[in-house]
């Protein structure tokens, strides 16, 4: 045991990484105890396909799979890593993302004529994100000026999105044909680039690219400004914040806002996608909006750590997809995908924990070369 | 003496934290029936030691023997069944609980499976009056003094039957009235056989109800005394390490201008509707320091909140070198008005911050530490960590980069200090800036806060030591439910007369 804590690399200093990958460690073996249980002979199998992320057998062309499923909870991760640093329990999310998302589209389907060349793509993303922004706004104001707690506030604003949402759509983008919102003109659709080079699939696009830029433009704001200094300052201690004289109710809002256009960049990206998907008229919260949750539970709050919080929850979508060849349901993925969040959720503890432990196990190493010494 | 059996032995503890042993090879033993005082510095160990003894640390090194028998004390459970009892420097009570609540809590008599509140009831009573301890077991924690929340403590330990019993800091939060019940309480318990564990900074308290007194220092037990054969000086040193003075040595005040004007300040109390701070006017002016005193919620923290804009006021003027500042920002005052708050904890610190990040807490928007582009600085926070760090021998286990949480509350105070002083502000506001230290910090914050008079700077000082402010102000003014009652000069003015406009008893016609 000692042995192991000798190595030159010192484990203490990174107990934020190791709890992480202890959440993912635990939430795989459970993974497998659930394939194992429900079909023993196809458990082995369809485990393996689920940890190589289905790359055994779809080829390379999946990398463009995994990066379009990363990008909206990539977005919403930073959203709410953001967000939580500053304090802020933004929930938020879904009701954003939607908000994005179909700001995205009704800005593509009306006004794409007037936009020549990129910027057919780049206006239906701004206007996305600021509508993010603005769906985020009522719960902030709420917060800031009437101090309404953050969760309430954002969990309703998720439910008004989801019935306005369906107003919205028959009114305005509904394809009655296919029960579901109208395609975004291909002019509309996110740039390729050389992403289809490097994945080897037809329809990956720059939305990934977008995502990584804007989880570490997250990253240097929160550790290396002004803004951030007082975001996590407010976060940490508001009473602190307000005796150093920090405006808590400007820094509330800006978080709350800047969450939100991230998570209404999030949909935008989504639905700007060369693949491109659509919005179903059904009573339910958009999913990527509370993955963004569990990317920023393992990313331990971090928007750097959310970009592999991210990647590594997609690489289990994509692996998911093919659970069905093996005769499971593809919603184990979620179930894995959960239990893996619940132990995120006790990433904190096992951080804690690992601390004490790598504490206690170093005293007894010093104990041990002390007592030499003599 | 028949004190002669050790009901606690301490072998060779040593207990070892990031960057600093708290306690180095400490052997001690405490007789039954004593009442031993552990004094020391802030970071000196004395509360490890006691937190080792109770359970919440395990020592790297070392053997405790509980009645003649080695035991191995992991978590505080073991501690109780021991007959341990601890009463922390920050109480655990359920506010929204009532006393007889809190003190069952944990270990309720039962009948069946229904609380048996009665027989708990009649066993606290029993407690209470054996040990003189008055409480009213059906109010509510959260309407009671502290020194009735304390009472409900130690009634929390007896009631476990405790027999040694361990005060850390108690008299911290005491006023003088309650600091001597509490000295008779601890009497009176040893008296019935308890063994009672006193940590403190205060050596007159020591040298008034211990028997015998071990002194730490940085780590290391220095010697244990029997407190009739030593004198406050002799501890003082021994704890320090060298000559302390407790008398500060200032020149008489030269007070310049007006720095500070506050005309008819009142403050009402949302809920209670209450005037909390009832139109008091004074002024601060350069060069001297005035104190605000008097006993604890009577409107002085409340006053000094609104001064700072902490709080908002209802009526009134604030006005700092002739121009108003009553509606400014905290941003704005802290331009002119440096800021010591009362609770280290809740205002001055960001606890899970690095200490540099800490020490620019007031600083960090200012172009010497922000790019006009908006990003930080960090080699000048560095830099200015370093610096402070430095001049105020600020000493934490990992420097710049120590986490604020994780330094001894003494050398947070220092590093608020630091940063509020250096801010070179006209207008320094001290709130208890000495709270909970030892003799040397004492000395070297009061220092401070007289060079800083010397410098020209204006000085409130607000405190609930009697002494503190009769050491150190030019100028007293005591508050009693929200009015100044009198504005006095500490060298024409008693103790004892200062403590009768502090209970409200005498009252100085309006002054000017």
């Amino acid at each position: 045991m000692s042995e192991k804590t000798a190595k030159k690399f010192d484990i203490s200093k990174h107990t934020g990484l190791l709890s992480s990958l202890i959440a993912i460690i635990g939430g795989l073996v459970f993974a497998f105890l659930v394939l194992i249980l429900t079909n023993p002979s196809k458990g082995v199998a369809a485990f393996t396909t689920l940890i190589t992320g289905g790359f055994q057998l779809g080829g390379m062309q999946n990398l463009g799979t995994l990066f379009y499923f990363a990008t909206p909870i990539l977005c919403t991760g930073v959203a709410m890593c953001v967000a939580f640093q500053a304090g802020i329990f933004n929930i938020g999310g879904p009701g954003q993302y939607s908000v994005g998302a179909l700001a995205a589209i009704l800005t593509s389907l009306y006004l794409s004529k007037n936009f020549p060349g990129p910027l057919a793509w780049i206006v239906p993303l701004i206007v996305a994100t600021i509508a993010g922004a603005a769906w985020a706004l009522i719960p902030g104001i709420l917060k800031a000026y009437f101090n309404v707690n953050v969760v309430i506030g954002t969990i309703m604003f998720n439910y008004i999105e989801m019935y306005y949402m369906m107003h919205w759509i028959n009114d305005y983008c509904y394809d009655a044909m296919k029960g579901q919102t109208r395609a975004v003109p291909s002019q509309c659709k996110l740039p390729q680039w050389f992403m289809p080079a490097i994945t080897s699939n037809r329809s990956a696009d720059i939305g990934i690219l977008v995502a990584i830029l804007v989880a570490i433009l997250a990253w240097v704001l929160m550790e290396k400004t002004q803004l951030g200094y007082e975001l996590k300052a407010c976060g940490k201690n508001p009473e602190a914040s307000r005796y150093a004289g920090i405006r808590s109710k400007r820094n509330i809002m800006i978080s709350i806002l800047l969450s939100g256009a991230l998570c209404g960049l999030g949909g935008g990206l989504t639905h700007l996608s060369v693949s491109g998907t659509y919005i179903t008229m059904k009573e339910a919260l958009a999913a990527e909006g509370f993955n963004g949750i569990a990317v920023c539970c393992l990313a331990n709050n971090s928007p750097l750590g959310a970009i592999l919080g991210a990647l590594f929850l997609a690489f289990l979508t994509v692996g998911g997809n093919y659970m069905q060849i093996y005769g499971f349901q593809r919603e184990i993925v979620s179930v894995i995908t959960s239990v893996i969040i619940y132990f995120a959720a006790f990433s904190l503890f096992l951080k804690l924990y690992l601390e004490k432990l790598l504490n206690r196990q170093k005293k007894e190493m010093n104990k041990v070369t002390g007592e030499e010494l003599k | 003496m028949e004190k002669t059996e050790n009901i606690i032995e301490f072998r060779h503890i040593t207990k070892r934290f990031p960057g600093i042993i708290a306690c180095n090879d400490i052997s001690l033993d405490i007789h039954k029936g004593e009442i031993h005082a552990l004094l020391g510095e802030n970071g000196a160990g004395k509360s490890t030691l006691m937190s080792v003894l109770f359970g919440m640390y395990t020592p790297e090194e070392g053997t405790i023997s509980i009645r003649g028998k080695e035991v191995k004390i992991t978590n505080p459970r073991v501690a109780t069944e021991l007959g341990i009892g601890m009463v922390h420097q920050h109480f655990k009570l359920v506010q929204n609980y009532t006393v007889l609540q809190n003190i069952v809590l944990g270990s309720e008599t039962l009948k069946g499976p229904f609380l048996d509140m009665y027989t708990c009831r009649k066993k606290v009573i029993e407690l209470s009056q054996k040990y003189g301890l008055a409480i009213d077991p059906d109010a509510l924690i959260e309407n009671i003094t502290v020194g009735q929340q304390q009472r409900c403590e130690i009634l929390k330990m007896l009631y476990r039957e405790a027999e040694i019993l361990i005060f850390d800091e108690p008299t911290a939060v005491l006023t003088p009235q309650e600091i001597d019940e509490l000295m008779d309480i601890m009497k009176g318990l040893a008296r019935e056989g308890h063994t009672i564990l006193f940590i403190s900074h205060k050596l007159e308290e020591i040298k008034r109800v211990s028997d015998r007194v071990t002194i730490l220092r940085r780590g290391k037990l220095v010697k244990t005394l029997n407190a009739a054969d030593t004198t406050t000086t002799q501890m003082g040193e021994l704890m320090v390490g060298r000559e302390v003075s407790f008398h500060v040595d200032k020149k008489p005040a030269e007070p310049g201008e007006e720095v500070l004007k506050v005309e008819h300040l009142t403050m009402i109390n949302d809920e209670t509707k209450k005037k909390v701070v009832n139109d008091v006017s004074f002024s601060v002016r350069k060069g001297e320091i005035v104190a605000i005193a008097g006993i604890d919620g009577n409107g002085q923290s409340e006053l000094i909140y609104g001064l700072t804009g902490i709080m908002p006021i209802n009526e009134g003027t604030i006005s700092i070198n002739g121009e108003d500042y009553t509606r400014r920002s905290i941003r704005e005052k802290n331009m002119v008005m440096s800021h010591i708050p009362e609770d280290r904890h809740k205002f001055g610190l960001i606890l899970d911050y690095p200490l540099s990040y800490n020490l620019a807490l007031k600083n960090y928007f200012k172009p010497d530490f922000v790019s006009k582009t908006g990003f930080l600085k960090f080699k000048k926070f560095d830099s200015y960590a370093d610096e402070l760090i430095d001049k105020f021998d600020i000493r934490s286990g990992q420097g710049r980069i120590t986490m604020a949480r994780s330094m001894s509350g003494g050398n947070q105070q220092k590093a608020i200090v630091a940063r509020e002083i250096d801010q070179n502000a006209d207008l320094l506001v001290a709130v208890q800036p000495t709270r909970g230290l030892d003799v040397g910090a004492i000395e070297f914050i009061h220092k401070q806060l007289v060079e800083q008079r010397d410098e020209g700077k204006a000085v409130l000082l607000m405190s609930f030591e009697l002494d503190e402010v009769m050491d150190v102000a030019d100028r007293v003014l005591v508050m009693f439910e929200g009015e100044i009652m009198g504005n006095l000069d500490p060298k024409k003015v008693s103790v004892e007369e200062m403590g009768l406009y502090m209970a409200g008893v005498k009252r100085e016609e309006k002054q000017a």
